[in-house]
């Protein structure tokens, strides 16, 4: 619709007995109350300021593991390799595959890569949505996943190692 | 108990990767009777129908749990001895409260290695 084509105030005003900009603004907010229903069932607030930055610090702190993990591999099959007079040959043979199959981890960090970049565009265009609307996010019921998570307390791998140490597990069994 | 090198061992985790790991470990530690679930229900089928030594499991597991997994196994009258082991990244106190409450023999925080491995074993079988 060009504005040309939007109805003039003097003719809204004059609508009682005006049965198509009556039908007009009916349309438009049956469109609107659809659209704030669309934009809440998104969640903005909650989704660009909790959960899209708490998947960030996911993938992130994946990352982090994946490269100390296959920072130790490399480093071992490097040892074998190393070794006085060389490895056996099948030792060596293993020690090299062990080498050629850590190269997914460059694949893996590139791939991640898309995935942050994607996050933060995500992140960046709810919270504008957030930021220019007075829309509510809408409460969505609790799935069985989420409810065994939080009946459980289930919430995987802490972000910066485990909360509780072995030693304070180790106390509390005796 | 006693841990005896032929004793079967149930390990139960939806990582294969994990599986592996523990299972080469156990061997290193000379337990070769090894045997594996990737879930609780899988679990528990296994073990109402062989005799087990030892079940290690994860907790994140679905849709049974091994938290789920391990109160089935206490309210089993045939099963309530078994010894338990959570191996588990899911290292909130309240976790490792309910896992002992739930009748845990005890507790692993993921990652770990050989030594803890055999550690807690050994709190249960005495040194092996």
């Amino acid at each position: 619709m060009t504005s040309s084509n939007y109805p003039k105030p003097d003719r809204l005003v004059a609508a009682s007995d005006d049965q198509p900009a009556s039908s007009e603004i009916v349309s438009l907010h049956r469109n609107l109350a659809a659209l704030r229903a669309v934009v809440g069932g998104l969640a903005p607030h909650q989704m660009g300021a909790e959960r899209l930055p708490a998947a960030r610090a996911e993938i992130v702190a994946m990352r982090r593991e994946a490269d100390d993990g296959i920072g130790r591999i490399l480093t071992s099959a490097e040892t074998l390799l190393a070794g006085p007079g060389g490895a056996a040959n099948d030792v060596q043979v293993h020690a090299i595959a062990i080498l050629e199959a850590c190269g997914f981890h460059d694949l893996i960090g590139q791939r991640l890569s898309k995935v942050l970049d994607l996050l933060c565009t995500l992140e960046a265009r709810l919270n504008s949505v957030a930021a220019c609307t007075d829309v509510m996010d809408t409460v969505v019921a609790e799935t069985a996943a989420e409810r065994l998570c939080r009946e459980q307390v289930i919430r995987g791998p802490a972000l910066n190692g485990p909360d509780v140490l072995q030693s304070e597990i180790d106390a509390l069994f005796g | 108990m006693v841990a005896n090198a032929s004793m079967p061992i149930l390990v139960v985790d939806d990582y294969k990767t994990t599986i592996r790991i523990v299972h080469s470990l156990l061997r290193q530690l000379g337990f070769d009777n090894l045997d594996e679930a990737a879930s609780g229900e899988e679990a528990l089928g296994k073990l109402k129908s062989k005799s087990y030594g030892l079940v290690i499991s994860d907790w994140n597991m679905e849709p049974m749990t091994g938290y789920d997994l391990l109160k089935s196994v206490r309210g089993d009258a045939a099963l309530s001895r078994m010894p338990f082991i959570m191996i588990t990244a899911e290292s909130k106190t309240e976790n490792v409260v309910a896992a002992k409450q739930a009748g845990a023999n005890n507790y692993i925080v993921k990652p770990f290695n050989a030594e803890t491995l055999k550690q807690k074993m050994s709190t249960i079988f005495g040194e092996f």
